[in-house]
């Protein structure tokens, strides 16, 4: 597991841009994709919120990275595996796009490594950049590379050709 | 040179091993690989239909993920999210008391730290466990087990009066029987701001209820005057009390007429009630029950004043 270091924003950006509208979005997204459970996702979505309001503005690190960096020590005290058991797709507050197979997505859940998983979400789903996530993380741009590869072949063996 | 030697001399591409390859597979597939490392992938490629397969693997999932990231989450939800954080949240952590100005946090803990202290100081029986702390003397502990004061014993023989006491009084003693004078000194009081006197005396006479009178009347007559607020000999259930102001010079006569009772037992007290110059405020117990046993003469002494030592006082009636 690669240990987090200095490179870890300790400055963050301004507040308002933090928790404006578009940064809300991709919070509710990370977690309904994180847990399928609008509950948990919620109050994840809430306590990322709450975080983020606390951090300062310096305006060095980007909002995706402090977003990343939330989302991550969120995620770290409520992992994905506690709520496994506890699925319910429920379609609440999202909107699917038509059309969309959410069977290996449930698949690849189950078995997937948690920091792939978040980096597939971070980077596939929510379209951050590979160094707003290494920035978020304190890791190089390698090991993001690393674990989304790994993570992109694991998820590609369930999607049906 | 010949052709065939100058393509022996160009550089040939550097053939990757599968492993790299496999390594390189995704950002190959990202297009994020330089012309030389993208050339080497796309030789082994051509040749392994298993890494073939594995990027197929990857094009599925980077296609599939495009069709995830179209998710999109619902407007009202977002206010929501928003408007709970905004009222809830974040008047909560606006509260919370390390956002408080430094000078309204240390007002709030110096007065919470106040209102404990004046707390402890009205709502806790201090004066419970200041009564409870102070040493109530007792006629039966004439002896020397008493350890937290200093006890002197003189024997007064009542026919031979001290020589230096003079005794004004026109009573006369109506035995000579030998009795005992106890004097022990109050030890010293935590207050600091006592500067009067009590004496208290103490006795056990067997019978007392018929001569309380007498004993009041011969008080009366040295100069003794009623203080507090009953009267001389009031009757108590189990003895008599007399508070009275005393001219100091009588004071060895009313120990010899008080003698004639029985043991006498004095406990000087400091007190915060200053008497006038020449008055002796004292406080006579006689409880009923046979006398103390008195101890064997050792001398005739007269009674000595007792140097006053600080002591707290109770108020009596």
């Amino acid at each position: 597991m690669e240990k987090k270091v200095s490179a870890r924003p300790d400055e963050r950006a301004t507040t308002d841009r933090l928790t404006d509208r578009h940064s809300v979005e991709k919070l509710a997204l990370f977690f309904y994709f994180c847990f399928m459970d609008e509950g948990r996702a919620q109050a994840a979505t809430r306590d990322s919120l709450f975080q983020l309001r606390k951090r300062r503005s310096d305006g060095r690190a980007s909002s995706e990275a402090v977003i990343v960096n939330v989302t991550d020590s969120i995620l770290r005290k409520n992992p994905v595996a506690q709520g496994l058991r506890h699925v319910g797709f429920i379609e609440g507050y999202v909107d699917f796009p038509e059309g969309s197979n959410w069977g290996p997505w449930f698949e690849y859940r189950k078995s997937a490594d948690a920091e792939d998983f978040s980096t597939l979400i971070w980077v596939k789903v929510l379209g951050f950049t590979i160094s707003d996530v290494a920035s978020g993380l304190g890791v190089s741009e390698g090991t993001v590379k690393f674990r989304l590869g790994n993570a992109m072949r694991d998820l590609g063996q369930l999607v049906p050709a | 040179m010949s052709d065939a030697a100058q393509s022996e001399l160009e550089p040939k591409p550097r053939r990757l091993s599968r492993f790299l390859a496999r390594q390189f597979l995704f950002s190959y597939q990202q297009n994020e690989l330089d012309a030389f490392r993208r050339e080497g992938v796309h030789h082994v490629l051509s040749e392994d239909q298993e890494l073939k397969r594995e990027l197929e693997t990857l094009k599925r999932a980077e296609a599939y993920c495009v069709d995830l990231s179209k998710t999109k989450v619902k407007a009202e939800y977002v206010d929501h999210l928003l408007a709970q954080q905004s009222v809830w949240r974040t008047n909560l952590a606006k509260l919370s008391f390390t956002r408080w100005p430094h000078v309204l946090r240390w007002t709030a803990e110096g007065l919470l730290a106040s209102a404990v202290v004046i707390s402890l100081i009205v709502f806790v029986p201090w004066s419970k466990f200041a009564d409870l702390m102070k040493w109530e003397p007792r006629v039966q502990d004439d002896g020397a087990a008493n350890t937290r004061v200093a006890e002197i014993e003189k024997d007064l023989e009542v026919p031979q009066p001290p020589p230096a006491a003079p005794s004004p009084a026109p009573v006369s003693p109506p035995q000579a029987a030998p009795a005992t004078v106890s004097v022990v000194n109050e030890p010293p009081s935590r207050r600091g701001t006592t500067r009067g006197m009590l004496y208290r005396m103490m006795m056990r006479v067997s019978g007392i209820k018929d001569q309380a009178q007498d004993l009041s009347r011969r008080i009366t007559d040295m100069g003794g005057a009623k203080a507090g607020e009953v009267e001389l000999g009031w009757r108590k259930p189990n003895g008599n009390y007399y508070h009275f102001s005393f001219p100091e010079t009588r004071y060895d006569s009313l120990i010899k007429v008080l003698s004639e009772y029985g043991a006498v037992k004095v406990y000087k007290n400091a007190h915060e009630r200053v008497m006038p110059e020449g008055q002796l405020r004292i406080i006579l117990w006689i409880e009923d029950g046979p006398a103390a046993a008195k101890p064997p003469p050792k001398a005739s002494e007269p009674v000595e004043p007792v140097e006053p030592v600080e002591s707290g006082g109770t108020e009596e009636p």
